[in-house]
């Protein structure tokens, strides 16, 4: 079948579009010899079938992760198909800065204008005409979001596919350069090609025999002595380029005056804007919270009197209802299936995993539906910049405040948020830390334990203060660690900021079911395998040995008591069972029975809190890891981090407490 | 000299102070020596408008980046 690839730089409406002409036919493949994974469409038009390939958007030829490489791979190679090359009306100047470079290279494609509604209200006007016989190549104007153009995007697609219309590649007056660019094209063949290898594209270079490369870098060096540096010199004359082009083909009918944008901007912008993006992120948070698990909304309520309306918010929030059908499920299993081992696997060990799958989807989907919403409508870039001063002194990017906000709610999709990030650097090194922020599962076994096995109201709130401190300062310290142990550069803040869009629900909610939907193909199938191995251990009686074996390990803080060992592997798998095996094995739900049958001294148990709250989350969130970075070792390495973490300043709290 | 890490208002990029890799990137988005540009903001980030697109680099970033000032009739 004949291939249509979609090229575009980020905020262009690639999704947009994407999702326009695939409707629902899309599906997920793995790029051949890749690790990314790009959406794929049939499309059938006029009774002629194609494959539209959804290629991931590039920033710069200089690329950064491995999706931009991948597209790179793609636009220096030769390939089948037709191009299309979809350009962002909000900046024409730096789409077509991109687009010649694609153009150079590839010829049988077809530029594709978008954001025609922008440009009409802008007062732009856009000569087709003019850019297609510069260019070579057919001009289409569209706006995705409207689906304005459509249908002309698919006659001229068909119009290349079946060569009814004349294609030729750009050529770029390179002006003083010409003369090495000829000499180059005679060393490689190719003056696309030549033009490449002068910029020092080690894709291109790498490609060549030695004597070729010596032979390029020989003109290059004649280039910089007699003009200036052939990389900037390049760039100059595709500037001039695209400043003709544009001169010729765009006309500003009217200006458009300072709107709502700049002042708001104008905030953000500010010294002071991260204070706005904090309100921001924090009220979007407490909203995706209580639809999820009515907390913290029903402490806030039950704290007014309205009891009887916060116990409702619990009980009819998405996880309170997904948990009572699990709890139906396994009811009316435990009475239609006669005992046996495979009963036992099915109800503690298969149906406890698919529930704990369950019962984070509707968080992973809310967070993503706000993450999609904050995306689209411009606002996240916004609140990356005023975050950037920030998070630029641990070698990350404003951006990352936003996998750090979700880790509150939950390392689930703190993890899976790392994706937004724009180096495969700062993913990694966020990814790795994001269980070091302290999440709601662990907020409320800490809150438990604090008040059950500590009595000083100042003690208390002490403790659950400087834990989240800790916690910030750890994950902040932690990413930079990774960075230098991992040598990744540290990540700047380089991006470009889009108009406020009204979001487009259609989009949004796509975009949300796409990431949402991978979590459950990926995420699940290692927590599935958690949830069977630790039945298996309980069944078999192997917890309580591993637990007895725990406790040794704690002895030195006082924590020899196997009973709390065993609760400690339960939390691995997840905080909650903390809470509920120690209820099982003191065979009582009241905690203060079990705190006094422990009696624990203060720097004791403070130290056994402060265990809980840095040691490895939960399954779930190794699962997701293991997702996110397809590297095992590195997972290992993380819990093996987490654990040595969390035991050493357990240790010294417990010295440091001790010694008063 | 200045950098676009305290520039105000309307300047000219004189020079890119880095790798090759560093150079390319800033061509990419717009910023190459002898394009005009003009300096939004100087908050937690440097907000710029190259042409019909605004842009914002972190301050480091910026700080690699020489300008000079461009008179108002350039």
């Amino acid at each position: 079948m004949d291939r249509v690839y979609l090229l575009a730089q980020p905020n262009s409406g690639k999704t947009t579009l994407f999702n326009l002409l695939a409707g629902e036919s899309c599906y997920v493949a793995n790029w051949p010899g890749k690790t990314v994974e790009v959406f794929q469409a049939k499309i059938r038009h006029h009774g002629k079938e194609f494959l539209l390939i959804d290629l991931p958007g590039i920033n710069s030829f200089k690329t950064l992760g491995k999706e931009e490489e991948l597209t790179k791979e793609f636009i220096l190679k030769e390939s089948d198909g037709v191009t299309l090359i979809l350009l962002n009306g909000e900046s024409l100047y730096r789409s077509f800065y991109f687009a010649i470079q694609v153009l150079e290279m590839k010829s049988k494609a077809i530029l594709v204008i978008n954001k025609s509604d922008y440009l009409e209200k802008k007062g732009v006007h856009v000569n087709l005409q003019v850019l297609k016989e510069r260019l070579g190549v057919e001009v289409v104007q569209i706006s995705a979001l409207h689906g304005i153009g459509i249908n002309q995007l698919l006659d001229r697609i068909l119009d290349v596919l079946e060569g009814r219309i004349k294609v030729k590649r750009l050529k770029i007056d390179y002006g003083a350069l010409e003369s090495y660019i000829e000499r180059a094209e005679k060393i490689v063949g190719d003056r696309s090609v030549a033009i490449r290898a002068i910029e020092g594209e080690e894709k291109i270079l790498s490609t060549l025999p030695n004597e070729k490369r010596v032979a390029i870098e020989e003109i290059k060096k004649e280039i910089g002595e007699k003009i200036a540096n052939p990389e900037e010199m390049i760039a100059m004359y595709r500037y001039k380029f695209v400043e003709e082009l544009l001169n010729s083909a765009v006309r500003e009918v009217k200006v458009a005056k300072a709107s709502f944008e700049e002042k708001f901007d104008k905030i953000f912008f500010s010294k002071f804007g991260w204070i706005v993006s904090i309100f921001i992120l924090f009220s979007t948070l407490l909203m995706a919270f209580t639809i999820n698990t009515g907390f913290p909304l029903n402490l806030l309520l039950s704290s007014f009197g309205y009891e009887s309306i916060a116990d409702l918010l619990e009980e009819y929030s998405l996880a309170g209802i997904i948990s009572l059908f699990f709890e139906l499920l396994s009811k009316l299993l435990e009475q239609y299936i006669p005992d046996s081992i495979i009963k036992d696997l099915l109800i503690n060990g298969i149906i406890a995993g698919i529930g704990a799958v369950a019962t984070f989807f509707p968080l992973i989907l809310i967070v993503n539906f706000f993450m999609s919403l904050i995306e689209d409508s411009g606002l996240m870039t916004r609140i990356a910049v005023s975050m950037d001063r920030f998070f630029a002194f641990f070698g990350l990017t404003g951006k990352s405040v936003f996998p750090f906000g979700i880790n509150m709610a939950c390392n689930v999709p703190g993890v899976m948020t790392s994706r937004i990030l724009e180096t495969d650097g700062e993913r990694l090194r966020v990814a790795l830390a994001s269980p070091f922020v302290i999440c709601q599962a662990r907020l409320l076994v800490i809150i438990l334990l604090v008040v059950f096995f500590l009595t000083s109201p100042i003690l208390q709130s002490g403790i659950i203060v400087s834990i989240y401190l800790i916690s910030t300062l750890i994950f902040l310290l932690i990413t930079k660690f990774y960075g230098k142990f991992f040598k990744e550069e540290t990540s700047e803040l380089m991006l470009e900021i889009p108009p406020y869009h009204f979001p487009s629900l259609r989009v949004v909610w796509w975009i949300t079911w796409m990431r949402s939907r991978s979590f459950i193909f990926k995420v699940s199938q290692l927590l599935l395998l958690f949830a069977i191995f630790a039945w298996l251990m309980e069944y078999l009686g192997l917890a309580n040995m591993v637990g007895a074996i725990i406790a040794t390990a704690f002895s030195p803080i006082g924590l020899e008591d196997p009973r709390i060992g065993f609760a400690l592997l339960m939390g691995f798998f997840a905080k909650e069972l903390v809470i509920s095996s120690l209820a099982i094995s003191f065979g009582t739900a009241d905690l203060m029975r079990i705190s006094a049958e422990l009696s624990l001294t203060i720097p004791e148990a403070t130290a056994l809190i402060f265990f809980i709250a840095f040691y490895t989350p939960c399954a779930a969130t190794v699962s997701a890891l293991f997702a996110e970075i397809r590297n095992y070792k590195l997972v290992l390495f993380s819990i093996i981090t987490q654990l040595l973490i969390a035991y050493l300043l357990a240790f010294s709290i417990f010295l440091i407490l001790n010694s008063f | 000299m200045i950098t676009l890490g305290d520039a105000k208002g309307r300047v000219r990029i004189r020079e890119i102070i880095g790798e090759k890799d560093f150079v390319r990137r800033l061509a990419d988005m717009g910023l190459a020596p002898g394009q005009i540009v003009e300096v939004l903001s100087q908050g937690n980030a440097v907000v710029l408008r190259v042409r019909d697109a605004k842009i914002a680099l972190g301050k480091g970033i910026a700080k690699r980046v020489v300008v000079e000032v461009e008179d108002e009739h350039g």
